[in-house]
């Protein structure tokens, strides 16, 4: 079995989910601080690839980081390469596609910690970073964790935002869907069972983690 | 020295709070929702105001003149918190210790075991808040303020989770936090009990405003408006027109029954002149059974009133008792004065509902309510 589609999505999902918590986070940590009305723009915003279809989302992308595009210049003058059909692009349509899956877990995580309890460290003398890293953080990492582990499944299983952006270039860009989808139009049944077996047992995985510490975190509130 | 000025208005609700303290126990008084909180909130730099000015010590918390508003990490409050607000992932240690900073690790434990003791929370350090009992969260919640040597100490309703016993053990704390510390202590109550027995003065609030600030006896016992004679239970609040002024007292015309209230009490243009209508009030301790075969005394004779009994009701050592000056029946259960007595009086005097009584109301302690002050924080409540 040619494990090289499964290793490539592994590689893509986990740079994706490491993207996506540390801009998801730091979106997440200022959108508390706004306004209700401010932070109702920001969670429909960042739940927006969520309900466009995976090609839409995929078209957009190809738009805005495409080689005409100004991101694609910037990028091609700083790293010396197009962006669009490399393992990066695949990273970045994984990341967008992923991204609301985390932000709706990790804002209500930071949203449900006590005003009060944000309000004593600050008469303690505590800065807001200190506050995000020694209250926020050990509060609300549950939320955090199933978010980033829904993050993961969902990138590790994109196949529409990455076709897009990224192709279907063997050993470069063809993540295990791609290489599924391609075993399955060529008619090499045994190779595609096999790879979607150990995807949906790895997938199912995640699943169970992601949901588990959802839940975990729930009891927790309606204990409290 | 505490010194608070400030104005603030939020949706549909201004707020205006006018006081001062020194080192001690300032209670902070009045109804739900009459800006109690928000004026701690505001000491603390949780709140800011629109304008004014707030200083504890020598040190300018907030002047809108001077754009001076230290944020609340720089103003060195402490603050315990209606719920406590304590750090459910920190054990109570750490917890006590996490606004330390700069000091190396044997400072901090013997700061931590010296509140652990102060606070009576020895052998808890290790424990973690969902472990301990409301009364011991509280403590803990405390310890966590006081460490940090606050120059001042806010509480938001300590008392209200607390149940009796735990309650009668915080009291002494809170005196000797007062002693030890000498630092001006405030804390909201709306509990007419707790401000009465704990406060060096009182702060009443109402829809936003202050309404009276001083001593607690002044508050108590001469409440500047009719609305916090109310707040702070005078109970026996009248209406009347002064028939004569003179050396010995100012002789008051109250809805069938005459009364002496000391004079000179009301300044300004003026005073008090025959003729005109004035609210005096009397606290319900302050009026006296007179015994039947007790002879009268020259101050008894000044307000002795006939009168009836209408209602009786234990509240804990005392009686509270509802009389009806005259001797008609009462219509409609309706009633003149409340009377506290204590509870073994009650039983000497051997007194029943219906039955005839004769009171009297201490002269020096009616006191005349001044007229036109208060009007600000909306004295028709």
């Amino acid at each position: 079995m040619d494990l090289a589609p499964l290793l490539l999505s592994v590689k893509v999902a986990s740079l994706a989910t490491l993207l996506v918590v540390t801009i998801g986070l730091a979106i997440a940590g200022l959108a508390t601080q706004v306004s209700v009305r401010a932070r109702y723009i920001v969670r429909l915003a960042a739940t927006m690839p969520l309900v466009l279809p995976p090609t839409v989302l995929g078209y957009y992308l190809l738009v805005m980081v495409g080689r005409d595009s100004a991101f694609g210049s910037a990028w091609r003058s700083f790293f010396g390469f197009d962006l669009v059909f490399t393992w990066q692009a695949a990273v970045m349509a994984a990341a967008v596609a992923s991204f609301p899956l985390f932000f709706m877990s990790a804002l209500p995580a930071l949203e449900e910690i006590d005003r009060s309890i944000i309000n004593a460290a600050r008469t303690l003398g505590k800065t807001e970073g200190q506050i995000f890293w020694q209250i926020k953080l050990p509060l609300a990492w549950r939320g955090i964790l199933s978010g980033a582990s829904l993050a993961f499944a969902r990138a590790i299983g994109d196949f529409g935002v990455t076709l897009m952006v990224a192709g279907n270039i063997p050993g470069r860009t063809r993540t295990a869907p791609l290489a599924i989808y391609d075993y399955v139009v060529v008619g090499d049944r045994v190779a595609a069972n096999q790879l979607a077996a150990v995807t949906t047992v790895f997938g199912l995985m995640l699943l169970f983690v992601g949901t588990w510490l959802a839940h975990r975190r729930l009891r927790r509130t309606e204990d409290a | 020295m505490l010194e608070v000025s400030t104005r603030l208005e939020l949706d549909g609700f201004s707020h205006r709070a006018d006081f001062t303290a020194g080192n001690e126990l300032v209670v902070i008084f009045g109804p739900s929702g009459s800006g109690k909180s928000l004026t701690l909130n505001i000491l603390a730099g949780l709140a800011v105001p629109d304008s004014g000015r707030v200083r504890v010590g020598e040190r300018v918390f907030f002047d809108s003149d001077k754009r001076i508003n230290l944020p609340p990490q720089k103003r060195q409050v402490g603050y315990v918190f209606q719920d406590y607000a304590l750090f459910p992932h920190l054990n109570v240690a750490r917890n006590i210790s996490f606004g330390l900073s700069g000091l190396d690790r044997a400072a901090v434990k013997t700061k931590v075991d010296e509140m652990l003791i102060l606070m009576r929370l020895e052998g808890l350090g290790d424990r973690y808040p969902r472990q301990l009992s409301g009364g011991q969260r509280q403590r803990v919640a405390l310890a966590r303020a006081l460490v940090m040597e606050p120059s001042v100490l806010l509480l938001d309703e300590p008392f209200s989770a607390l149940d009796s016993a735990v309650r009668e053990k915080f009291r002494v704390d809170l005196l000797r936090i007062k002693d030890r510390f000498e630092i001006p202590i405030l804390f909201v109550t709306h509990d007419l009990e707790e401000a009465y027995m704990l406060a060096d003065r009182v702060v009443v609030f109402n829809r936003g405003g202050v309404l009276q600030s001083g001593c607690r006896d002044d508050v108590f016992h001469r409440p500047s408006t009719r609305t916090v004679a109310r707040f702070v239970g005078a109970k026996n609040i009248f209406s009347g027109e002064v028939l004569a002024v003179g050396s010995d007292g100012c002789r008051i015309e109250a809805d069938g029954f005459q009364v002496t209230a000391p004079a000179g009490q009301v300044e300004g243009p003026g005073g008090v002149s025959s003729g005109d209508t004035i609210e005096f009030c009397i606290r319900p301790e302050d009026v006296m059974i007179v015994r039947p075969d007790k002879a009268l005394t020259a101050a008894m004779q000044d307000n002795f009133l006939p009168a009836r009994l209408i209602a009786a009701g234990r509240r804990g050592a005392t009686y509270q008792l509802e009389v009806k000056v005259g001797s008609a029946p009462s219509q409609n259960g309706d009633f003149d004065f409340t009377i506290r007595i204590p509870a073994h009086a009650y039983e000497r005097l051997e007194l029943e509902v219906g039955k005839e009584l004769s009171i009297s109301l201490k002269k020096q302690a009616i006191h005349l309510i001044p007229k036109g002050v208060g009007a600000h924080a909306d004295d028709r409540t």
